[in-house]
């Protein structure tokens, strides 16, 4: 599954109407690079501790800088793991 | 002069009975709002402003700045979205149980940033918990800031979370909303001696007013007024009217328009006694010759959305040529409708009321 595809999925879900300015290009990308503001930055937690069935209080103190660093956090601390984009995006909208 | 520019309007004719709460009772409602809401990730109510909320008008209003201010409302009605419950313990197995993971974009102030943010309005945005009478609320204080305050365009949106457990069960202690056990005995109805009262309903309505249209309006919008009454109890109404007659005196005085050019007029038409009573003796003491319709019982009482969006469907029903009648009158009536009439030219009016003590009216002339 590529991960690129499935946190732009995911911007799309928190940032309805403005998500390709936020849309990430490489997996090397930063996120505070990204638009992404605080309120997008919670939902988007949200949304990837969902997909990933972290507990809240795990993934509301999450610190990362770049999209690698949140798709190993998610990959370590996740209790399950999606492998489809379309499926994983739909079980959460 | 204001011109109401889009309007797009959500309600549903389907109904389910809502078996497993406090109050069971009928709704009208979008099944699917309900389909993923367990998961505490989707929210009703953003699945039911989502139906109204057009990307194309979004596109209009993006591709065709105004020269002066724009602003944004959310007339939210009575509800506070976050932390519905209700009184008794639901679990999941109940149909409307849902919960909040994202609690924080479910407060209406924070909702109407985000969606106020789609559209690109940056120069003000609210939100209105004038419960029923919401959506027709607004329009006064948008009249009032495209007047005095340099706003061309505003963007309102109706929408409430009607049809949850907390609400059903609001409506059905007050002796509001019809009931289940009732049904053999009595329709949906306003201005009826026989039958009475409303469902609950989901609907949303989304509309854009502007001083200088840039495509072809969908009505003149001549003015509106909301008023008081003179009454200690909040949650009923007078029976002489009063609240109605001063709203719909106060949109006429404001509008400059003569009682006579009116000759529709789209009526709040709960169909409870109370309003019965109130509305009909207000419209009765100010209006001579006129057609009144409701729409409640064909798509149940939206609540916060209700004003506005009735209003875009009687806008709908002119254009065919029709004033539909009130649903199951059980009597010949040729002013608050008991069959379906031709529509004639001329301004129409919306009248509105919410609990709290909160009447508003609002004319209107098609395009």
């Amino acid at each position: 599954m590529d991960f690129i595809e499935l946190f732009n999925g995911v911007v799309k879900l928190a940032k309805p109407t403005s998500a390709e300015k936020s849309f990430a290009v490489n997996i090397e990308d930063r996120i505070k690079d990204l638009d992404i503001d605080s309120l997008d930055n919670i939902m988007l937690l949200m949304y990837f501790g969902e997909m990933y069935d972290i507990p809240e209080e795990i993934i509301r103190e999450l610190q990362v800088e770049t999209v690698q660093e949140l798709k190993d956090f998610l990959e370590k601390n996740g209790n399950k793991f999606p492998t489809d984009v379309n499926v994983a995006l739909k079980e959460v909208s | 002069m204001i011109y109401l520019t889009h309007y797009r309007c959500a309600a549903s004719t389907h109904t389910d009975v809502i078996e497993d709460n406090v109050y069971p009772q009928r709704v009208h409602w979008f099944p699917e709002t309900y389909e993923r809401v367990k998961s505490g990730m989707v929210y009703p109510a953003h699945v039911l402003a989502s139906k109204v909320i057009d990307p194309k008008v979004i596109e209009y209003v993006k591709n065709n700045p105004v020269k002066g201010k724009t602003g944004f409302i959310l007339a939210g009605g009575s509800q506070g979205w976050a932390g519905v419950r209700g009184k008794k313990e639901y679990t999941d197995e109940s149909m409307l149980h849902y919960q909040y993971k994202l609690p924080l974009v479910c407060l209406t102030n924070i909702y109407a940033g985000r969606v106020a943010s789609m559209f690109g309005v940056s120069d003000y945005v609210s939100t209105d918990a004038s419960a029923c009478a919401s959506s027709i609320k607004v329009l006064m204080d948008m009249q009032n800031m495209m007047d005095n305050f340099g706003f061309d365009r505003f963007i309102i949106l109706g929408v409430e979370d009607a049809v949850n457990n907390s609400t059903l069960e609001f409506f059905g202690q007050a002796k509001a909303s019809l009931l289940y056990k009732d049904e053999e005995s009595i329709k949906p109805s306003a201005f009826d001696s026989v039958n009475a009262g409303f469902n609950i309903g989901q609907g949303s309505v989304l509309a854009v007013f502007e001083k200088e249209p840039k495509e072809d309006p969908a009505a003149k919008f001549y003015g509106s007024y909301t008023s008081a009454e003179e009454f200690t109890n909040p949650l009923g109404q007078r029976p002489d009217g009063q609240g109605y007659r001063r709203a719909i005196e106060g949109a006429l005085h404001y509008s400059k328009v003569n009682v006579d050019e009116v000759k529709i007029i789209k009526t709040h038409g709960t169909g409870t006694p109370t309003n019965n009573t109130a509305e009909k003796a207000a419209i009765t003491s100010v209006f001579n010759e006129f057609m009144a319709t409701s729409y409640k019982q064909r798509v149940g009482h939206t609540l916060a959305a209700s004003g506005l969006m009735e209003t875009g469907f009687l806008l709908d029903d002119i254009k065919k040529g029709t004033i539909p009648k009130i649903l199951n009158r059980t009597e010949h009536d040729d002013k608050f409708l008991s069959y379906d009439a031709p529509a004639v030219d001329g301004k129409f009016m919306s009248l509105s009321a919410g609990m709290g003590n909160v009447y508003c009216a609002a004319l209107f002339e098609p395009c």
